[in-house]
């Protein structure tokens, strides 16, 4: 996780909202053994995922590659909750 | 979680209204909306998923337009904020989890939306991660705009109910227990609140046993559960069993033969064994209390706290409203005199048109500071008071007042709005009695100042206490601290006393401690005549004052000076009251004691 605020709200919301574009793929963030479903924002939010903390990220279905690449330009654009 | 488990469950609290209830429960859960806490029957799972389905429809409406307002505002990255909340307001495992709450344990749609959003509070309060830890409030935000769509307004809910019950709640202010439906509502108890608080004060003006400050536990109660309060010992019974509700009966019946002996003393005059007559006043804060004070043979209104005519509703009562209220406690009370106290707001008392910045609301801008500072408020009700002296016998009375420019300038808007008066013809009563309380302790230091620039003075040991000992008296944490015989305070009481009788000036004393007999003798002893207390106390204090003579209460006031711990003094009071009362009324007497002890008020005594 290279954002410093962790996982906020904006972050959380915007993952959903792309992994919803894929309708058939499933996407869990885990997180020392706690899995969220990727399109609920409030399930990923429990993760409690904080700056430098290692996420794991199980992708299933078509077009996953494409979807793991939007998902990484979105970790990496970093969403500070300022911006 | 509400317990399922169906046995019986005693708790403890701070006995603040005497008396006991035996009645279904309702609760009002939720610290800041009221959240009923009912079960639904299978049938109507639908129904109450689609009142979720509809409010987060609403709450997501309203989102919308506060992101399209902020947008055109700010611009669009404050905005996102809302959207965000929209997402989660979206959520599908936020909709899975409360279907799961309604569908599988029928919980209804107001507690369900309740429990699944604070457990997502508590999970993110409880992240190691501060910026994390903080999301909690979002989501605080969303539940309780779920909650205000969902929830009825409170006294809607609690005028629906047409079955006696007793109310739980967390806590309940000052204007949510005044009202309270009396033909159904029998009791309440709350977890928070202390003895000495309005809700308290209250509680006993509407003569219903009150329990407060049990600590958590309305997740172990269930709507509808039977259940005991009882005012007089402090405690709860939740689910009581057969037996536990045979021996809570059977006390009732003997409240109420008590009460048949209380109520014998009602017409007769309150003075003592040796002639010396005792003036017994009561304290209401409706008007409708003063038909109890009537019927207890009280010897007028020594205090009618007027801030309660603001409380239920949004306006300011207008000078109409007032004048009708005043002259309706003439009309019942008929020629004796009714102490009109002017309105007393802030510290526990909130006013809604004025809201308190202050960290230490007792010590801020509260009453006659915030009437000097609300002239039209003042002159109103001012206007109102004056226009019912015409009808009556009624006096006038500043509180909280603290220096001599404070009286000299209350009394100078008196003044002018008599002025008014009179240029417009309406009569009033030109040589109308103006008083003061004393509960300041500067008042209290400098009574001889004051005193001379009023017609009576009447003591408020509430405030006067709570100021004179530093001492919070809703906070449990430091209640035992307050103590009405405390040698300062006793010291300033002789000296209020003192300065009276220097003066010719009526002292009276209407706070909480004229209305415990166990102070009786105590306060006769000092050299006090008259009391204001509230009308369930009228008859008790009247007994001890029937049953002594003024040389034995000398000998009490002089015996108490040699102890400093108030927990002393106390059980001395109470040995004192045994020894005087004639045998049948023993058993009174143990309940008083029991009831003082209770009341936390001796609580030190206690504990010592």
């Amino acid at each position: 996780m290279p954002n410093e605020e962790g996982m906020h709200i904006r972050l959380a919301t915007a993952l959903s909202k792309i992994v919803f574009q894929y309708e058939e793929v499933s996407v869990t963030f885990i997180k020392s053994h706690q899995r969220a479903d990727a399109k609920s924002p409030l399930a990923l939010l429990t993760l409690g995922v904080g700056l430098d903390d290692e996420v794991v990220l199980e992708v299933e279905g078509p077009n996953a590659t494409t979807l793991l690449a939007e998902l990484e330009a979105c970790f990496l654009k970093g969403f500070s909750s300022e911006e | 979680m509400p317990a399922d488990n169906p046995s019986m469950q005693n708790l403890t609290g701070i006995a603040v209204s005497a008396g006991v209830a035996i009645c279904e429960s309702m609760v009002l859960s939720g610290e800041e909306i009221w959240v009923p806490n009912m079960r639904i029957k299978e049938e109507d799972i639908e129904l109450e998923w689609d009142r979720v389905a509809v409010a987060i429809a609403q709450v997501d409406e309203s989102l919308r337009q506060n992101s399209e307002t902020i947008n055109a505002q700010l611009g669009k990255e404050y905005a996102a904020i809302f959207d965000a909340h929209r997402m989660m307001l979206a959520d599908i495992q936020l909709h899975e989890k409360i279907q799961r709450e309604i569908f599988g344990r029928l919980h209804c749609a107001e507690y369900a939306v309740n429990s699944v959003l604070l457990s997502y509070e508590n999970i993110f309060a409880k992240l190691n991660n501060s910026h994390l830890a903080e999301r909690s409030n979002d989501i605080k935000d969303l539940r309780l705009r779920l909650l205000r769509e969902l929830v009825k307004p409170d006294r809607q809910q609690l005028e629906a109910v047409k079955r006696d019950i007793v109310v739980f709640a967390h806590n309940l202010t000052p204007s949510e227990t005044a009202s309270l439906n009396l033909a159904y509502v029998k009791g309440f108890a709350t977890e928070v609140g202390g003895p000495g608080s309005h809700t308290a004060i209250l509680a006993e003006a509407l003569q219903i046993p009150a329990v407060v400050g049990i600590g958590p536990f309305l997740d172990h109660v269930n709507r509808g559960d039977m259940a005991v309060i009882d005012g007089d010992w402090g405690k709860v019974v939740l689910r009581p069993d057969e037996e536990t509700c045979a021996s809570f009966q059977t006390g009732i019946a003997e409240q109420k033969g008590i009460a048949a002996k209380r109520e014998e003393v009602h017409q007769l005059v309150g003075q003592t064994l040796d002639d010396t007559r005792i003036e017994i006043h009561g304290n209401i804060e409706f008007p409708h209390e003063s038909k109890f004070c009537k019927n207890a043979g009280a010897d007028g209104i020594g205090l009618y706290r007027t801030e309660f005519l603001y409380l239920p509703s949004e306006q300011d009562p207008d000078e109409e409203t007032q004048f009708r209220a005043y002259t309706s406690v003439l009309r019942e009370m008929g020629d004796v005199p009714v102490t009109i106290r002017t309105f007393d707001f802030g510290a526990d008392k909130e006013y809604a048109g004025y809201e308190s910045e202050s960290e230490n609301p007792a010590l801020g801008l509260r009453s006659i500071r915030l009437a000097l500072r609300n002239l039209p408020l003042f002159r109103t009700q001012l206007r109102a008071i004056l226009r019912a002296s015409a009808h009556g016998n009624i006096q006038v009375m500043f509180p909280l007042i603290s220096s001599l420019s404070e009286l000299r300038k209350a009394k100078l808007i008196l003044g002018n709005v008599k002025e008014d008066l009179h240029d417009e013809g309406i009569p009033y009563n030109g040589a109308i009695r103006v008083g003061m309380m004393v509960e300041v302790p500067a008042a209290a230091v400098l009574i001889d100042q004051f005193i001379r620039e009023v017609d009576f003075v009447s003591i408020g040991t509430n405030d006067l206490i709570q100021y004179t000992l530093a001492c919070d008296r809703t906070n449990k944490d430091v209640a035992e601290l307050f103590s009405p015989v405390n040698p300062a305070i006793l010291h300033l009481l002789k000296n209020i006393i003192r300065a009276g009788n220097d003066y010719g000036i009526d002292v009276s004393l209407c706070g909480q401690m004229s209305s415990d007999p166990i102070y009786t003798m105590l306060l006769l002893g000092m050299g006090l005549r008259k009391m204001s207390v509230p009308p369930v106390a009228i008859p008790e204090v009247k007994q001890v004052c029937r049953q002594v003579t003024i040389e034995q209460c000398e000998l009490v006031a002089k015996h108490v000076q040699k102890w400093d711990r108030p927990e002393d003094i106390n059980v001395y009071l109470c040995e004192q009251l045994r020894r005087v009362v004639s045998g049948d009324l023993n058993n009174w007497v143990s309940e008083i004691e029991a009831r003082s002890r209770h009341s936390g008020w001796n609580s030190a005594a206690e504990a010592g």
